[in-house]
């Protein structure tokens, strides 16, 4: 066979397709076959066959599928590259037939780079499929792995910050498609650290990546230690050196000098505030309660974390809830008719507000409509602390509606000090044994304005 | 409590609230105690349970008097590590009314 031919790449995709499905079939269905049918001869039922060429057919089918699919994607290229517009006829492409993998790899590689480019999605995942398929052929994968890997470094360690661009927000930093995408690509990787065969340049490109949060998704996403063999080792031990984890997808430069103080923030903001998190450990916090003062209901239902069931009507008043275990998000309409206890936010509780209950704390905030937003002398956030010590929260809003251009404010806007002093910005109390938290709340703005996987609830800096 | 009640909270959210802890072992020694006041307020007529039903969308469920004191002096329906069915409070139309500041007759109806 000579090494160039001429094919039809749409018959060739489809010999590709049927033999994918061979090799779907036969791995799905073999070790079954062959399982019940040694158990019966085992226990004397029937005369044995050979089995043999069922298992080196099942053994084959990862190679042969792999291989045509080479050639499909090389046949497929040939067409769309417009330099060979001169040389189409009859609808044929010219490919080499023999040891494809090589060109094959070469022309993931740039597809790959095009992909990230462009946030093609499709082509990254079809990639992949190729990485896995490859995988499965096991050695006879090995040419195809070492060259798309050799070659396409760059890309690989840009891949969690292109799908991050692509998909990511900073409430959901990589999707559980985004993690599958990621396992593969680290495990094709592993496969060629573990042979021993990755080039030192494809080294270099991943360690001393631009982006090593990048980087560090793509390891974290992938198998175990032991998967990159010894030649790995060095590669995970420098993205590890490179970087810190502050909390599940915040990682940042190892010589980051505000990491102490993220870290002081994640534990602060996990400990002190409101965490709605999904992830054991991840951060989901309201940085300012105030940030939902006179919000929407229907803005407030998108805000809430995807694990809480809702919402759910009440039985006899108006409003919602949202609940997960041990945490609730509600809605309520308020009691115009409610009797005036004379507690600060007595008023807040005649016209709608948010109640955030969670590990001790609640949080009632004054919802759009609300007659306290301007009422200079109510509350419009009290919060509850574990401990039942009660601080409120005198704040109001302009009524001035900004698109309306008319620049009158209906309502007047003042601040009220009460026990303490409260700062302009933040309402934080500025008494001493708040500096600290005001510290790191604002690292933890800083935090989520620079960094990938960190929900912000408004309130930013 | 009365504004938990009209709040329509769950058992939970009044431990959460009313007893003091950072953690949810820490407020457990005070559920006792809490089922003694809403015993007194199911006593007086100013309160009712309810749960949401297991299928969104299908409608509340008032769970009956008789049946609502066994459910409240259960400590496991106020909190428990495991999975649990939240039990809602919900006011009567007396129990809205003391809210509103009327007068009312806790054995009988709703005075003014």
């Amino acid at each position: 066979m000579s090494d160039e031919v001429g094919v039809e790449p749409e018959r060739l995709n489809e010999l590709a397709s049927a033999l994918e499905n061979l090799r779907d079939v036969l791995a799905a269905n073999v070790p079954v076959i062959v399982n019940t049918m040694e158990s019966y001869w085992n226990g004397g039922t029937g005369q044995s066959v050979n089995l043999m060429p069922l298992k080196q057919a099942e053994a084959r089918s990862p190679h042969d599928a792999a291989e045509m699919r080479a050639r499909s994607n090389l046949a497929r290229a040939w067409m769309d590259n417009s330099a060979n517009i001169d040389l189409v006829t009859g609808g044929m492409a010219y490919i080499t037939w023999n040891a494809p993998d090589a060109q094959d790899a070469a022309l993931d590689a740039q597809e790959l780079a095009a992909a990230e480019k462009s946030g093609n999605l499709q082509q990254i995942q079809a990639i992949e499929q190729d990485i896995h398929d490859h995988l499965d052929e096991g050695s006879a994968g090995q040419p195809f792995l070492t060259a798309f890997y050799n070659q396409a470094a760059p890309q690989v360690a840009n891949l969690a910050a292109s799908l991050y661009t692509k998909n990511g927000t900073l409430k959901q930093p990589l999707t559980s498609a985004d993690q599958k995408v990621l396992a593969t690509y680290t495990a094709g990787l592993a496969a060629v650290t573990k042979n021993g065969s990755l080039s030192a340049p494809a080294a270099k490109a991943l360690t001393d990546a631009p982006d090593m949060w990048s980087m560090a998704m793509l390891i974290k996403y992938g198998p175990d230690a032991k998967a990159y063999g010894p030649g790995g080792q060095g590669l995970l031990q420098a993205v590890n050196n490179a970087t810190v984890q502050i909390s599940p997808h915040v990682i940042v430069d190892a010589s980051d000098p505000e990491i102490p103080a993220l870290r002081a923030a994640w534990a602060w903001a996990a400990q002190r505030h409101i965490s709605l998190a999904s992830t054991p450990g991840d951060v989901v916090f309201l940085a300012d309660p105030r940030s939902l003062l006179g919000a929407k209901p229907e803005d407030v239902q998108k805000l809430i974390p995807e694990e809480y069931t809702g919402p759910k009507a009440l039985n006899k008043g108006d409003g919602w809830t949202y609940n997960a275990k041990g945490r609730a998000i509600r809605y309520e309409e308020g009691n115009p008719t409610g009797n005036d206890l004379g507690q600060p936010d007595s008023l807040m509780h005649r016209g709608p507000y948010y109640k955030i209950s969670e590990n001790g704390y609640v949080y009632r905030i004054a919802a759009e409509g609300s007659p306290a937003l301007s009422d200079p002398n109510a509350a419009t956030i009290s919060i509850t602390a574990p401990d039942g010590t009660k601080t409120y929260i005198y704040e109001n809003l302009p009524t001035d509606d900004p698109g309306d251009g008319d620049g009158r404010r209906r309502g007047p806007r003042r601040r009220r000090r009460r026990r303490g002093r409260w700062s302009s910005r933040w309402l934080i109390r500025t008494e001493p044994e708040y500096a600290g938290e005001r510290s790191n709340r604002r690292a933890a703005m800083r935090a989520a304005q620079r960094d990938r996987g960190v929900i912000l609830v408004g309130g930013a800096e | 409590m009365l504004l938990n009640v009209i709040e329509e909270s769950y058992l939970w959210e009044v431990l959460n609230e009313c007893a003091p802890g950072e953690d949810w072992p820490d407020r457990a020694p005070y559920i006792p105690h809490l089922i003694g006041i809403v015993e007194d307020f199911l006593n007086m007529g100013l309160i009712s349970l309810y749960r949401h039903s297991d299928e969104p969308g299908y409608p509340i469920i008032d769970i009956p008097d008789t049946e609502a004191r066994t459910i409240i002096a259960d400590p496991d329906n106020w909190w428990s590590p495991g999975d649990f069915r939240p039990i809602a409070l919900a006011p009567t139309d007396k129990g809205k009314a003391l809210y509103e500041g009327q007068e009312i007759d806790i054995d009988g109806s709703q005075g003014q």
